[in-house]
């Protein structure tokens, strides 16, 4: 009962907190609350049983990621007044409603999958496990597009010097 | 605490270990920076503060005067007033010094003062630790950006910028004693030690100083203060807080330095173990007191040194700094974790694994003085250049 209790209380925080991303017109107060859904998110994992995807959730999502967004933030000018203007409105709130929809319609329909015992105690020797054998090739895979993503990010920020 | 046997049930040990893990983390605030104070004050050929406390004590050496600076400094904060400038963003400026305690609190609850002493022995242990403070660079944030002072923001901004480097380094000299333990949890990774018969700073002294060094910069203590370089940027994103606001600021610092101190202790130090005598044997009661003094006076040693270091180093160059991280400490982390996996094959698979791991931690030590004489050369000669 305290669990299901603690996961709507979580779940509240997070819906609440991604709808400020959404409506908020300070830039920087969207990326607080940003961080707050995906802290949200981590408290979700820890009540479905799977600590180690919180603290990854937590350390990439809320403490790299979001972090990193902030410090731009941070480096665009007139950063106190209210920033952010939206044009389309009405586009925007079809789209979520249509993806919303969508994603509700496929939760609710599609079997899901359903643990047969309980989630074992310490699970992060099996996830290894896992991650060398069964899912190797997936794991580099992810490996690979990260890579290919820092390096684009290298090409992309860094200033040609002499001729191209 | 589960030697208590499961008598008291959770849903009161659990408010009450937390209460106790905020009175330590105020009690070790309070001796620390009397502490530091002190250190600073030896460092410097004076005396450091003399006036409060029992004048009989004072009368007997520096090291007992002034007992009770702290408490009359943080009895001062906490009656001055708060002030919110009138420009400021309030409520992240409010939250800022909220989160940074609360994530301090939060990571020390898995942090082993002695055998079966945790509050909370989580099987995800120390990426508990790390993914939690990794929110401390957030609240930093947040203060610069709310303060709208720009010395706030650069500081802030600075702040961010290191913080999220030296997180690199950091974590991955952890991964090498995770390697040798096989296990996330802090209890589990000093009973690895106690098992191995070696504290992990043998095989892994490399990554010993990598973390060390990255932690420094982690907690933003001199020579690493860039964030709050008081000659640039006045006091960098606290410049705008005054009386609690601050002292919690201050709060958090030493209780972070006290962290990463515990954290280094327990993963590389052995942790509760006592060095060479084996305490297995004994009562409960007296393994538990033996390995709490055992853990708090190995990390009252690192924290020391940690003030020595502070008040013997000038402060670093922002490019000097993000340089170590990236180009010397993190490729150095990388063949730490390569040294680490091989101390653990050879430790496995062959016969002579007590002298292979010495052999591993021996090329560690070789890396760390290679380190030294690389980075002395080339920091003495731009050193020259900025004079010149």
């Amino acid at each position: 009962v305290a669990t299901l209790v603690m996961f709507y209380v979580l779940s509240g925080l997070t819906l609440a907190s991604a709808l400020y991303v959404v409506i908020s017109r300070n830039l920087f107060h969207a990326g607080i609350a940003l961080i707050m859904c995906f802290v949200g998110v981590a408290g979700i994992y820890v009540t479905l049983a799977t600590p180690f995807m919180a603290a990854m959730q937590i350390l990439i999502y809320a403490g790299a990621i979001a972090v990193v967004l902030l410090f731009g933030f941070m480096l665009t000018h007139d950063l106190m007044r209210p920033q952010i203007q939206s044009y389309q409105r009405m586009a925007g709130f079809l789209t979520a409603l249509g993806l919303g929809l969508v994603l509700t319609v496929t939760a609710v329909l599609s079997p899901w999958f359903t643990l047969s015992s309980a989630a074992p105690e310490n699970a992060i020797p099996l996830l290894a496990h896992g991650y060398m054998t069964t899912f190797a090739v997936p794991f580099q895979m992810i490996a690979l597009l990260l890579l290919i993503a820092l390096i684009g990010a290298v090409v992309v920020a860094r200033k040609e010097e002499g001729p191209p | 605490m589960n030697y208590t046997g499961r008598v008291i049930p959770e849903f009161i040990l659990m408010p009450l270990s937390l209460l106790a893990i905020i009175g330590f983390i105020a009690g070790s605030s309070l001796v620390l920076i009397w502490a530091e104070r002190k250190v600073a004050a030896r460092i410097q050929n004076r005396v450091g503060p003399m006036m409060t406390g029992p004048k009989a004590l004072a009368q007997f050496s520096m090291w007992t005067g002034g007992l009770m600076q702290t408490p009359a400094d943080a009895i001062k904060l906490l009656t001055k007033e708060l002030i919110i400038p009138a420009q400021a963003d309030p409520i992240p400026f409010i939250m800022a010094p909220i989160i940074i305690v609360t994530v301090c609190i939060t990571a020390f609850i898995v942090i082993p003062f002695g055998p079966a002493l945790s509050v909370s022995d989580l099987n995800i242990g120390i990426m508990h630790i790390v993914a939690i403070s990794s929110l401390t660079v957030l609240s930093i944030l947040m203060a610069g950006y709310s303060s709208n002072n720009k010395y706030s923001l650069f500081g802030g901004l600075r702040s961010a910028a290191q913080m999220l480097s030296y997180e690199v380094p950091l974590i991955f000299a952890l991964l090498g004693p995770i390697l040798l333990a096989g296990t996330l949890s802090m209890q589990g990774i000093v009973q690895a030690q106690q098992e191995m018969g070696v504290w992990f700073a043998v095989p892994s002294f490399l990554g010993f100083v990598i973390y060390y060094i990255s932690s420094i910069a982690e907690v933003n203590r001199p020579p690493f203060d860039i964030p709050e370089a008081e000659s640039e940027l006045v006091a960098g994103y606290v410049s705008e807080y005054s009386g609690m606001m601050f002292a919690m600021f201050f709060l958090a610092e030493f209780a972070n330095m006290f962290l990463v101190c515990a954290v280094a202790v327990t993963v590389f130090l052995g942790g509760w173990l006592v060095p060479f005598v084996d305490i297995s044997a004994e009562p409960q009661a007296w393994q538990v007191a033996l390995g709490l003094a055992s853990f708090m006076a190995k990390t009252s040693i690192l924290v020391f040194i940690m003030m020595w270091i502070r008040w013997t180093f000038p402060r670093v160059r922002p490019d000097h700094l993000m340089n170590l991280g990236w180009k010397y400490l993190f490729p150095l982390s990388l063949l730490n974790l390569i040294l680490c996996a091989a101390a653990v094959v050879i430790r496995e698979k062959h016969q002579w694994g007590g002298p292979g791991v010495a052999l591993v931690g021996l090329i560690g030590f070789t890396m760390v003085i290679a380190l030294l004489k690389v980075i002395r050369p080339s920091s003495a000669t731009s050193l020259l250049k900025a004079q010149v």
